[in-house]
């Protein structure tokens, strides 16, 4: 190959010349494209990681305070339930004290229908009557006090097991909250996960999908607070 | 425009993360404004009334963010004229609980609308579906769904155990006198082979009369002897009611309750008649005024009464105790006792001299339903308290308190670990053994005048002291039947009057004077050869 001199200018037709200059000028608007797609190409992914960056940190926000959120309803779900079960072993414990004195009850009648009984077959004037009438009154003084010992602790009864009721209906509140945040917990993430895989693909729309799919996640999340 | 889309949607996930960063520290949703009071009208004393706010309604308006308040009468007859008035008024009254012998009333004067007018009929169904169709069935106008169930009411017979002792101890003594009053009519006397029944669901009309002449023959504390049995009478529906169901125990059906002339009722005015006549009967019950039920409740709560029909619900205020309000209005409870009323048998014997006409325990089935007031603007919020209150544990709650009959299948099959109580579990019993022993009220009651007849019959024949016999007397008096009055409806009174005196549970120190009737002979009065 030798090195073309201004003096041995060789005899090229000026059609050819266009034609490679031409060229050369299309190559170098193809050089051109080529830079400005590649910096379009850039642009753009900087543009949806910036987007997924955002959506990103909105949601692990959202998904954190929701957390935190869920935890406390579930707490108190909990405590409810805990108080649902102390109300009704407290009131186990007072039907139990209820059925001890009435079994003593039922021990001071069967003794005052034997004392009646017997009553029967003594004379007016037997000092035993005298005996008899004063039991009487003794028994029927004790059946009189168990009868109010078994009403307070009726009411008692009556108290614990209207507490452990509405416990009960607060728990199932509660439960009812945390299912759905539960739900709006797991949609989130699915949302993430949508808008996380956008970085990885070139596909727009998973974005958009994933924003989608976030919205009905918050909407679950929202409408937990407010269920009744 | 997606820029704008994406900049708001950053803007709407901002505002989302702040709600949820508030929201963690105010972890439970504010209540909105319940709004406008709203009223439910029932009838209910003033102690009923106070447990039914606190314990049902405020629970409820708590669940659902209601603001219902209880709008209580006295009687039931005003419960109509108190729900157009309290409308008229401006106050929204959402439900009015009434009973079944007022619907055809309520629903002609408009006063009421069909629940399935807010409510499909597949929703209804759907959401009562616990209750069975025999609970709903009450409720259905023209194959709609017009009311909802609220309770059924029956009357059993409350008793004095004490003195049913001492009759079953000493009633013998009274035998001859007893065996002759009977033979005035029947010529014979007592069944043969007759004692006293000592099995209170098995007593007989003849085992109610010797332990009435008993009692009317009897002093006790040192008081003079005097008659201790009654029912309600007078043309109203208290006395309609208890005349009816006495001539269902003797015979009378549904089929014959219109045939003023019939064996039943012939058989029922000798009985009663006979009562009169041995002052086996409280002299109020032939007075002007009807012997209604605040009187029977006012006997058997002074203790002049030891026997005598009431509803479960006024056995539960009678006794007391079943709720913190709800005094004793007896001076001792444990010495009431619930049972179904006694079987019917005729004065006349047959020819082995056993009653010739014997049938089973019987008592009206009183339904009562929860009606929705044409004007109700809220109509949805009434319609959800139904719901509520039809909750296996509200009803259950309700039954406790106030002695309403269970009725919700699963409360009824749980009534034993529901119920624990002695007395409370007794006056269930005997209330769910005597609807079992029941019909509903026949329409004819009410919408024929039948009960209205039957009232001023007994009025005529009893009062007018017409004699059990001749037979031919009484049947001449139901040959010309008198005209029907209709059962009326009062107009609203002052709701607010005070509440009724209740009695201050008994001092457990220092208990009452005996009389020591447990233990004394038998003082008998105005018996023939006795001083």
């Amino acid at each position: 190959m030798s090195e073309p001199t201004t003096e041995a200018k060789p005899d090229i037709p000026e059609d050819l010349e266009k034609a490679i200059e031409t060229a050369l000028a299309r190559l170098e608007a193809e050089r051109k494209l080529e830079v400005a797609a590649a910096a379009k190409a850039a642009a753009a992914k900087a543009a949806v990681g910036r987007r997924v960056s955002i959506a990103a940190l909105l949601l692990t926000m959202m998904l954190s305070f929701l957390g935190f959120v869920r935890a406390q309803s579930e707490s108190a779900e909990t405590d409810a339930k805990g108080i649902v079960q102390q109300s009704r072993n407290e009131a186990a414990t007072e039907w139990t004290l209820y059925q001890t004195k009435t079994s003593q009850r039922s021990g001071f009648i069967e003794a005052e229908d034997v004392l009646a009984r017997e009553v029967l077959s003594l004379a007016p004037s037997d000092p035993r009557r005298r005996l008899a009438r004063f039991h009487h009154h003794e028994y029927e003084a004790r059946v009189r006090a168990l009868d109010e010992d078994n009403r307070q602790v009726f009411h008692r009864i009556q108290a614990l097991e209207s507490r452990a009721y509405a416990a009960q209906k607060n728990a199932d509140h509660h439960d009812r909250r945390t299912k759905r945040y539960d739900m709006g917990i797991r949609t989130l993430t699915l949302a993430l996960v949508l808008i996380s895989v956008t970085l990885l693909v070139d596909r727009s729309y998973l974005f958009f999908f994933g924003l989608l799919v976030a919205a009905i996640g918050a909407s679950f999340g929202v409408t937990g607070y407010f269920l009744r | 425009m997606i820029r704008l889309v994406l900049i708001a949607m950053v803007g709407l996930g901002v505002a989302v993360d702040v709600f949820f960063a508030v929201v963690n520290f105010y972890p439970v949703a504010p209540h909105p404004d319940p709004g406008p009071r709203r009223f439910v009208v029932m009838q209910l004393d003033a102690v009923q009334a106070a447990w039914f706010q606190t314990h049902v309604l405020d629970d409820f308006n708590a669940e659902t963010n209601s603001n219902l308040e209880v709008l209580r009468v006295g009687e039931e007859e005003q419960l109509q004229a108190v729900t157009r008035d309290a409308a008229t008024a401006g106050k929204d009254v959402v439900l009015t609980a009434l009973p079944e012998t007022q619907l055809r009333h309520a629903i002609e004067t408009k006063l009421v609308r069909p629940f399935t007018d807010v409510v499909s009929p597949a929703q209804v169904a759907t959401d009562f579906t616990e209750l069975g169709d025999a609970l709903l069935q009450p409720g259905i106008v023209d194959k709609t769904q017009y009311f909802l169930p609220r309770m059924t009411v029956n009357d059993v017979a409350a008793y004095r155990v004490s003195k049913v002792r001492d009759a079953v101890l000493h009633w013998s003594v009274l035998r001859p006198q007893i065996d002759a009053a009977l033979a005035k009519i029947n010529g014979h006397g007592l069944p043969a082979g007759y004692e006293l029944g000592l099995t209170p669901r098995a007593w007989t009309s003849y085992d109610l009369f010797v332990m009435a002449y008993y009692w009317s023959h009897r002093g006790y504390g040192g008081q003079p002897a005097r008659p201790r049995v009654a029912h309600r009478t007078g043309d109203e529906i208290d006395g309609q009611r208890d005349i009816v169901s006495a001539l269902y125990r003797l015979g009378t059906t549904d089929a014959t309750v219109a045939s003023y002339g019939a064996r039943p009722a012939i058989d029922l005015y000798q009985w009663e008649a006979l009562y009169r006549d041995e002052g086996a009967y409280v002299p109020e019950m032939f007075g002007d005024e009807p012997y209604d039920d605040e009187a029977v409740i006012e006997g058997l709560r002074s203790g002049e009464l030891f026997f005598a029909p009431i509803d479960t619900m006024e056995g539960f205020i009678l006794h007391g105790g079943s709720h913190e309000g709800a005094l004793a209005q007896v001076d001792d409870p444990a010495d009431l006792e619930f049972t179904s009323m006694p079987h019917g048998a005729s004065l006349a014997l047959d020819a082995t001299n056993h009653p010739a006409r014997q049938r089973p325990s019987f008592s009206f089935l009183e339904d009562w339903v929860w009606a929705l007031p044409a004007g109700a603007r809220d109509a949805n919020v009434g319609y959800q308290l139904v719901r509520f209150l039809w909750r296996p544990e509200i009803h259950a709650r309700e039954c406790e308190a106030l002695g309403m009959l269970p009725l919700h299948p699963k409360v009824v099959a749980e009534r034993v670990s529901r119920f624990r109580l002695d007395w409370m579990s007794h006056v269930f019993e005997a209330g769910l053994d005597q609807a079992r022993h029941g019909e509903r009220t026949p329409p004819e009651l009410i919408a024929k005048g039948v009960g209205s007849v039957y009232a001023q019959l007994w009025n005529r024949i009893v009062v007018g002291k017409l004699g059990p016999i001749p037979e031919s007397a009484i049947v001449e008096a139901l040959r010309v039947p008198p005209v029907p009055k209709a059962l009326a409806v009062v107009a609203a009174k002052d709701t607010a009057e005070p509440p009724p005196e209740t009695k201050a549970p008994p001092d457990i120190a220092a208990p009452q004077a005996e009389n020591e009737d447990w233990e004394t002979d038998v003082v008998l009065e105005r018996v023939a050869g006795k001083p």
